[in-house]
This record gives structure tokens, C-alpha cells and sequence, in this order.
């Protein structure tokens, strides 16, 4: 998933920047493959014929489990 | 700070005497001076029923009962309403019915539908709904209470019987 | 994913806390007790919208018996950064601001600061003896209000995103987003009827039944120790460690029993404020909120203005739809508007969609979520149109319904195809229900149909399993236990290890003895946490069966373990025979899972009103009520219905009675259980369940998450029913008598 998203940075530069922070997924992204959300995030698999999206990230109504990401 | 007034009652069939202010509820009472829990604050203002015991047999929300309003009175509060280690039919009847999820209601729901059973020995759904009008459920839709309630009021009968 | 027997999955046991719970004997977090305990009370603000020019605490901390008060002050002095406390960053200030003022109050009730006396009547004295000077600020109270040019604004550094990009306006519009998919002008030109409506929602409160609650003690070894009633006691800590600006190994947080949350006792309100005052005090500080506060102090629910649009062939297959979505976000960014453009049109299959979704904040508290999020709002909208088309096509609404339905494969207007779903099933189920074709007769009643979805989600849960020598275990899980699913992980793990669910010792515990679990929340408790003791209790089988081929001395692979007893060729142990030799084959066995799972399914939800309407006052009676839902595998029936029935009378609640009524200074005129109206025993009949099964091919058993989705369609079918009952298209929440009235008076005018 990390390579798909550099590879979107080459075709339309300013995506990296909409998807993550430091590097990270952005907490309020989730990533969905072939319609299943997926708890990897950017270690994910990807296939040639895989199906991505970046969705709003549903998180049970509570904060994002990294939530001490800053310190 | 308000001086102390020494109030004496019967709670759960067992003398109790305590000191509390005069503007002490006896919700408050119950719970803080008397270590007796179960009985839950819901609004603090008689509204949603949390806070229900019996007082000389009527229900009351006792969040609307000053604690010196108690003197003299017999109290039931859901501490006394098993039977030692036995369940009332009531708390075996909620628990076989699913008819508690948070259980933050139940109490007041065990202790007012107690009473009912003590006056009315085989309600209808309908005088369930009324008698327990006044306990909120948020949890459960209300179902399962009343099937719960029902099927206690049989089984009490049929060991009446 | 094969139908199996399951000799625990699906029966009904006692819930193993069941005996505390009816005998009061259970603690929640308001009847904690400790030595020394202080009392807390929060001051809050009068005003919607004000500067706060200076707070004197000197009078109050006069008065005898307070120990210390806290103001927004007292957080460290850190500066400000982002953080990850929710969907997106959100400014560390604001995360802050919410707990506790600084600057500005932002709604009526929003809290600047708190006191810790020797009792609670001491420490609520002196909150009113502190001297607050306000410079009060016109308000904006409504979603459209706030985004017209020239309304008051809240945050002076809040800036629009609109489409990803920030736009450096300074506005109330926090964010503005939009989904598209194929070409709804395309899709409108194409269809043979179109309906657009407008739609206004209340606030309206989660209405658990026990206040907000939480003792801290900042000890004298520097940890914070926390006991309070939560939906996520990781997110309290880590939420907490955040606004203290600590290491999140300085918290621990030991949930108690809680009362109801349904979504809004995630977010932290007084655990953070009890830690300051613990610090300065050296001593436990224990808050309770009032009713009052809980209204005018937590997070309510987003109101909401909707417009739906949608168009349909003479065939009756939706050509397009289209939704405004404007959510009211309260004091802060972040309503669930996000959710709620994910599920507005979820139900169906629609290749032309364009959905715009605005997340706008105003003088309210700031919202959290509730049981759903966002997606009530939206059904009760969408749902209408659905209903009004179908009407204009002369089709039987389930019919309807059911040649748009969703299915695997369907596209969301936000995306993701679906995978297993079971929309279809659900409104076949309802279809064939006594209850669609039972007649309804009499004047003034009518029958009203509708559908909703919601996500299940996955995330983080652990859990460990011992085994003990009677054969019984010890089962330890960090999901606080809202509605019975300490009973239902328990089952999950007793199906595996083939014993009965009662052998099974199920405990939630405190934040240093388990390991990471997400919020009891998003209808992923019984899925995550029950996978998570799925997996330690095959831990546990793996290394019994290592023990079995010891004593038996063959090889373990040969080991296979059926309803609970241990084969291999000839020889066998039960479970608890087995259990007994642990000690002479190695010692003890500890099971453990850790689980962040994939294999999320969605639950549809449908159901079934009846009702009458008096058309002298308004009233609504709810005649009958039928709730049907996919739990893809129900694992405890009885707790799979409860939540049915729980949410449906939430729905019918917010169809019929509940809203924040604010006047134009934006106080709250009705916040209290008499005024805001939530249903009695006395309002409603027996809430009927339909339990349908299309498993979910991710999960063990086939689970999905089911607390939410049935909360999602009873207002859009109370709507409906009112219409054939009262000839009235409502299309504001609350229906209340007033509302009714009003529109069959227009209607005859």
C-alpha cells in the first residue's frame, strides 16, 4: 500500500500529503481492499487487480487507538 | 453545614439509625451515609426512577424523600429483596428473560414491580406498563421487562398455589 | 462459511454477571468508594457564546471544606500542536477546551471550571460562589444559520477544508466533502419521476440512564489511577495521558459497571478535570454529573438540515440520488456527518449519486456519537423519498426496496463494493412477516416501512484464557460490558474449548492487566473481543492437546478435541479430566489472542410501524412494531433481540419526542427527564424481532456487529406510517403533537 501511494504521489503530486502525516495514515483514513477495510494500513498487500479506496475512517465513535502517536 | 439529625428505620427489615442533614435525600442517604448502592441516581429529580424503594410499602423515588422524611419508616431497598442467598422469582425471572443489559435500571425495576406482585397477584400487560411507568429503560425497549415481570407473577402463583 | 451445529453459539445462558445486576450488589462508577475520597462539581457556563474577560475563585475557595479548583489553567502550559483524538487532527486547544474553557465558552453548559470539597453540596456552593465576567457574543444555534456569510463565528483560527483542500476561509464550516459517482444529471434526465424534500432534525441525547462519572487519584509514585463508567477505558487513558501531556504507562484506568452509553460515554469529560484536582489536592476526587449536566455538559448527537433528491424510472429502478448533508458538529469540529454520506443511500444499488456533506459547528455541546452515528439522521431522509417515490410509482414500498436492494458486489456512493450482505434477506424477511400483511384497521392508522445500514468495525481487542484444575477458566477481556457481552466473548470461547458457557469466568479489567482493547462501541464487541477470545481459547486447545500427547506419549497433530473431549486412536479425556493433570504435564496453561480483525461485515436493519394519529392533538400511538436485522450469526439470541429492541425504541423516541428545545439564547429549555421525553413502558407495545442470518464470511461463527443499525430506520418508518395514517409528509424530527398538528392544519389550509 505504501508503494501504491508513492506511486499516486508520481502521478498526482499533493496526494501523499492528503493521505498521511509523518508518514503515517492519516487517523481519520481508512483503507478499504476489494471493499474490506484493512487493519494494516501501509504494510498492506496490493494486488494487480485489487480495488483501493480511502474512506472516512469509522472508528466505533471513539479516538483513533494511536491516539498517543504524538509523544 | 447543617447540624445532624439522628433518623431511625427499619431498612430490609433490620434497624438502622444514622445522622444526616436535614437537606440530605434519602437517596443520598441510602447511598453515601448507608453504603447501600444498589439503589441508583438517575436524575435527582423523581423522573426516571432509578432511585425506586419502598417506603411503608409505597413506591416512592426516594431522590424526593428527605432522609429525616424516613424516620420511623420501613424501607426495602433492592438489597433486601433476595431471600439470603435465594433470588426473589423477580431476579430469577429478569436474569432467565434477558431483561437487563446495563442493569443501571433494574433496581428500580425489581423494587416497583415487587410491589405490584404484593398488591396484584397476576397484573395484565397493560397494568405492568402503568405501574412501571414512571421506571426508565434505555437499554432494553421495555420487552423483556414486562415478559420478565409477567412470567414472575406466574411463577409466585404457582408456588402459592 | 458452512451452517454448523454449535452446541454453545446460539443458546441463551445466564449472563454470568447476572446475580450482581439484580441485587444492586454490581458497582458502578458512581458508587465508588475509597478513604479520603474528595467531591468534584463542575462550573459551567451560562451563556451559548462568550468571552470569558476573568475568573475570581478567591470567595469560594474560602468557604470551608474546599480543598482545591481547577480552571482551564491548570492543564500544562503546552503549546499547541495537533493531535489524533478522533476523525482527523484536531488542535490540542480545542481537545483542551472541551474539558475545560479557556478563552471562550462555546455553549451553555460548557465547563471553565471545578471545585473539590469535602461533600458535594460544599463543592456545588462554592462553584456558584466563583465570579466568572463574560463578554456575552451573539450565537448561531442551526447548521444553515452557521454557514450563512456573516453568521458569528466560534473559532477565529477554524479555516474551511472543502474537498481536501484547506481554503484558509475562516468560517463555521469545519469541512465540506463530496462523493460522486457516475452522472446524476445523466441519471435525473433519465427517470420518469423525481422527488426532492427537505429535512430538519433536532439534537437530540443518547439518554443513558446513568450520569457521566470518574474518581482519579494523581498518587504520591506519580501514576493516575482512574475507576469511572466508560465505553473505553484505553481511550480514557490514552485520551487522558494526552490533555495531561503525560506517558500514557503513568495511567491506569479500572472500569466499573457502566450505566448506558450507546456511543456517548466515549468521548472524556471529567477524568482529566478529577486528575487535576487530585494533583492539587493530594487526595482521590470523585465527579458525578447532574442530569442537567449531562444534557448540557456531554455529546448529543448532531441536528441536522438534509435535502434528498432522488429519481426513478416507470420500471421502478432508481436512476439517481442526490443528498445535501449540512451536521450540526456543536462547540467543536467533528460530527459524524461522515458516516452519515456513507449511509444515506447504503441500502441501495444507484449508479448516479453525488452526496455533499458539511460538518458545521455552533453554539451546542459538542456533539459525540450515538448508537449509529449520523445515519438516523440521514435514513429518516432518505427513507421518505424512497417512500413518496415508490407511492408516485404505484409499487408496494418492500417491493420497491427490494429491486434496488444492495447486494454483494453493489457499489457505495463512498466506494467499496459491498461483500456478503444481507439487505435482500432483511427486507424479504420483513415482506414476509405476519406483521406487513396483517390488516390494519380503523381510521387515522397506517403502516410505514423502512431500512437502514450501518459498519460494523474491527480494531484492536486481547484477551487471555487460564485454565483451571476443575476444568473450568478464567477468561480476561478490557471490553466494558455495556449490554451482556462479557457473556457473549465468553460463549464464544466456552464453543471452542467445548464446555459449557458457565465454565467460562468472564472479567473485564483495568488497563495494565490486559492488553490493548478499542471501545466497547461501532457494534464490534461481540465480533473483535469474542475473535480475540476465539483465538486464545484455540491457544488453549493447541497446547492441551501438546499436554494430551504427553500423558497419551504420541504426537500432538493426532490430538483432535470434539465437544469438549480429547481423542487420539482409542484413548480420550473430557476437558476438566485433562485439566486436572496440567500440573503434572508442564503446569499451568495460559491461552492468549490478539486480535485486529478483517472480515467485517454491515448489518441491515428494517422495520415494520403501525401507528395511529389523533387528529385532534397530534398524538402518535405506536400500534405495533416489528424490528428485523442481520446479526449474521446471533451468538446469545436474547442479547442480539435486546439490542434490536433497545434501538428501535431509541428510533421511536426520536421520531416522536425528543429534542433539545433551545430557546434563542441557546440554553436548553427542557433539560431534564420530565421535559426531554424518552419512552416509557407505557408508550409502546412489544417490540417483535426478526433475527436474520446471512453469515459473515470474515468472522468464526459468522458474526456481525449488530448493537447499531436498528436504530437507523425507525424514524424514516414512523414518518411513513404517519403519512398513510394523516395523509401528512413530516419532514422534521420530532414528529411531536405540536408538529403534526401543524402540518395537518397547512395540509387542510
Amino acid at each position: 500500500m505504501r508503494q501504491v501511494i508513492d506511486n499516486l504521489e508520481q502521478a498526482w503530486p499533493g496526494i501523499r500529503e492528503r493521505l498521511l502525516d509523518q508518514g503515517k495514515l492519516r487517523p481519520n483514513i481508512s483503507i478499504a481492499v476489494d471493499g474490506e477495510v484493512t487493519p494494516m494500513g501501509l504494510l498492506e498487500p496490493v494486488t494487480p487487480s485489487s480495488e483501493v479506496h480511502f474512506i472516512a475512517a469509522i472508528k466505533g465513535g471513539a479516538p483513533a487507538p494511536d491516539a498517543q502517536r504524538h509523544l | 453545614m447543617h447540624a445532624k439529625v439522628r433518623v431511625q428505620t427499619t431498612i430490609n427489615g433490620e434497624p438502622q439509625e444514622f445522622l444526616c442533614e436535614p437537606r440530605q435525600s434519602l437517596l443520598e442517604c441510602l447511598r453515601d451515609i448507608l453504603g447501600l448502592t444498589g439503589t441508583k441516581e438517575g436524575c435527582n429529580d423523581g423522573n426516571c426512577g432509578a432511585c425506586t424503594v419502598l417506603l411503608d410499602d409505597r413506591v416512592v423515588t426516594s431522590c424526593l424523600v428527605l432522609g429525616v422524611e424516613a424516620q420511623g419508616c420501613q424501607i426495602t431497598t433492592i438489597e433486601g429483596i433476595a431471600k439470603g442467598s435465594e433470588l426473589h422469582p423477580l431476579q430469577r425471572s429478569f436474569l432467565e428473560n434477558a431483561a437487563l443489559q446495563c442493569g443501571i435500571c433494574t433496581p428500580g425495576f425489581i423494587v416497583a414491580a415487587k410491589a405490584l406482585l404484593d398488591q396484584q397477584p397476576n397484573p395484565s400487560e397493560d397494568e405492568i406498563r402503568l405501574w412501571l411507568a414512571n421506571n426508565l429503560c434505555r437499554c432494553t425497549g421495555y420487552d423483556k421487562i414486562i415478559r420478565a415481570v409477567k412470567q414472575a407473577a406466574e411463577q409466585i402463583q404457582e408456588v402459592n398455589a | 462459511m458452512k451452517t454448523q451445529e454449535y452446541t454453545v453459539v446460539g443458546t441463551r445462558p445466564v449472563r454470568h454477571d447476572g446475580a450482581d445486576k439484580v441485587t444492586g450488589r454490581a458497582l458502578y462508577g458512581a458508587d465508588f468508594q475509597m478513604a479520603g475520597l474528595l467531591y468534584g462539581h463542575i462550573l459551567r457556563s451560562q451563556h451559548a457564546h462568550a468571552r470569558i474577560r476573568r475568573i475570581d475563585t478567591s470567595k469560594a475557595e474560602q468557604l470551608p471544606g474546599v480543598k482545591a479548583i481547577v480552571t482551564a489553567g491548570d492543564f500544562p502550559q503546552t503549546p499547541d500542536r495537533l493531535v489524533d483524538l478522533g476523525e482527523g487532527d484536531t488542535p490540542l486547544s480545542y481537545a483542551r477546551g472541551n474539558v475545560l474553557a479557556k478563552g471562550k465558552v462555546l455553549y451553555k453548559g460548557h465547563a471553565l471550571a471545578a471545585v473539590a470539597a469535602t461533600n458535594v453540596h460544599i463543592a456545588e456552593e462554592a462553584a456558584g460562589l466563583i465570579e466568572v465576567e463574560y463578554e456575552a457574543l451573539p450565537c448561531v444555534l442551526t447548521a444553515p444559520e452557521a454557514m450563512q456569510d456573516g453568521a458569528p463565528i466560534l473559532h477565529d483560527d477554524l479555516k474551511t477544508k472543502e474537498f481536501g483542500e484547506q481554503t484558509g476561509r475562516v468560517s463555521n464550516v469545519a469541512e465540506h466533502f463530496r462523493h460522486v459517482m457516475g452522472d446524476v444529471n445523466a441519471g435525473f434526465a433519465e427517470a420518469d419521476v423525481i422527488v426532492e424534500r427537505e429535512f430538519h432534525t433536532a439534537t437530540v441525547h443518547q439518554g443513558y440512564i446513568e450520569p457521566h462519572n470518574a474518581t482519579a487519584l494523581w498518587n504520591n509514585d506519580g501514576r493516575i489511577l482512574v475507576w469511572c463508567s466508560t465505553q473505553g477505558s484505553f481511550v480514557v487513558r490514552d485520551v487522558t495521558a494526552c490533555l495531561l501531556d503525560v506517558p500514557v504507562s503513568r495511567i491506569k484506568v479500572t472500569p466499573m459497571e457502566i450505566g448506558g452509553g450507546f456511543g456517548g460515554k466515549i468521548n472524556v469529560y471529567l477524568e482529566p478535570v478529577a486528575a487535576l484536582l487530585s494533583k492539587k489536592t493530594g487526595k482521590p476526587v470523585k465527579i458525578v454529573m447532574s442530569r442537567k449536566d449531562v444534557f448540557e455538559g456531554t455529546g448529543p448527537t448532531p441536528g441536522s438540515y438534509i435535502k434528498v433528491k432522488m429519481g426513478a424510472r416507470k420500471d421502478g429502478r432508481i436512476t439517481a440520488a442526490q443528498a445535501y448533508m449540512a451536521y450540526e458538529a456543536g462547540a467543536y469540529p467533528g460530527s459524524m456527518v461522515a458516516p452519515g454520506a456513507m449511509c444515506v443511500f447504503a441500502a441501495y444499488d444507484i449508479s448516479n449519486v453525488v452526496i455533499d456533506g458539511f460538518d458545521v459547528v455552533v453554539n451546542k455541546p459538542s456533539t459525540a456519537a450515538y448508537r449509529a452515528p449520523g445515519a438516523t439522521n440521514a435514513a429518516f431522509a432518505a427513507e421518505s423519498v424512497v417512500d413518496e417515490i415508490a407511492e408516485k410509482l404505484g409499487a408496494d414500498p418492500l417491493d420497491f426496496r427490494l429491486k434496488n436492494a444492495a447486494k454483494e458486489g453493489t457499489r457505495r456512493a463512498d466506494g467499496p463494493k459491498y461483500r456478503r450482505i444481507g439487505c435482500v434477506e432483511v427486507i424479504q424477511a420483513m415482506k414476509n412477516h405476519p406483521h406487513y400483511s396483517a390488516p390494519l384497521g380503523g381510521p387515522n392508522r397506517g403502516r410505514g416501512v423502512a431500512v437502514g445500514f450501518w459498519f460494523n468495525v474491527g480494531l484492536p481487542s486481547s484477551c487471555t484464557i487460564s485454565v483451571s484444575a476443575d476444568g473450568t477458566v478464567n477468561l480476561v477481556e478490557g471490553s466494558t460490558d455495556i449490554g451482556g457481552t462479557r457473556t457473549s466473548i465468553a460463549m464464544q470461547a466456552a464453543e471452542v474449548l467445548g464446555i459449557p458457557a458457565e465454565d467460562v469466568r468472564p472479567t473485564v479489567v483495568d488497563t495494565d492487566s490486559v492488553g490493548f482493547t478499542a471501545v466497547t462501541g461501532g457494534s464490534r464487541t461481540t465480533f473483535a473481543t469474542g475473535w480475540a477470545a476465539y483465538e486464545a481459547a484455540q491457544d488453549v486447545v493447541r497446547q492441551m492437546k501438546e499436554r494430551a500427547a504427553k500423558i497419551w506419549e504420541t504426537e500432538a497433530a493426532s490430538v483432535t478435541l470434539e465437544r469438549g473431549v480429547f481423542h487420539s486412536a482409542d484413548k480420550r479425556l473430557t476437558f476438566p479430566e485433562l485439566a486436572a493433570k496440567l500440573d503434572q504435564t508442564g503446569g499451568p496453561v495460559v491461552g492468549r489472542g490478539a486480535v485486529n480483525p478483517r472480515g467485517v461485515g454491515g448489518s441491515f436493519s428494517g422495520c415494520i410501524a403501525d401507528v395511529e394519529v389523533d387528529p385532534e392533538t397530534g398524538k402518535v400511538t405506536i400500534l405495533r412494531f416489528t424490528s428485523v436485522q442481520d446479526a449474521g450469526k446471533a451468538i446469545h439470541p436474547s442479547y442480539v433481540e435486546g439490542q434490536m429492541q433497545g434501538g428501535s425504541v431509541q428510533g421511536i423516541g426520536w421520531a416522536l419526542n425528543e429534542e433539545y428545545y433551545m430557546n434563542e439564547a441557546g440554553s436548553m429549555m427542557n433539560s431534564s427527564l420530565l421535559d426531554y421525553r424518552m419512552p416509557t413502558a407505557l408508550d409502546l407495545p412489544m417490540i417483535d424481532t426478526v433475527i436474520v442470518e446471512v453469515p459473515n464470511p470474515g468472522h468464526p461463527f459468522g458474526a456481525r456487529g449488530v448493537g447499531e443499525a436498528n436504530i437507523v430506520p425507525p424514524p424514516g418508518a414512523i414518518a411513513n406510517a404517519i403519512y398513510r395514517a394523516a395523509g401528512v409528509r413530516m419532514n422534521r424530527l420530532p414528529m411531536n403533537p405540536p408538529a403534526i398538528m401543524q402540518a395537518i392544519w397547512s395540509q387542510r389550509d
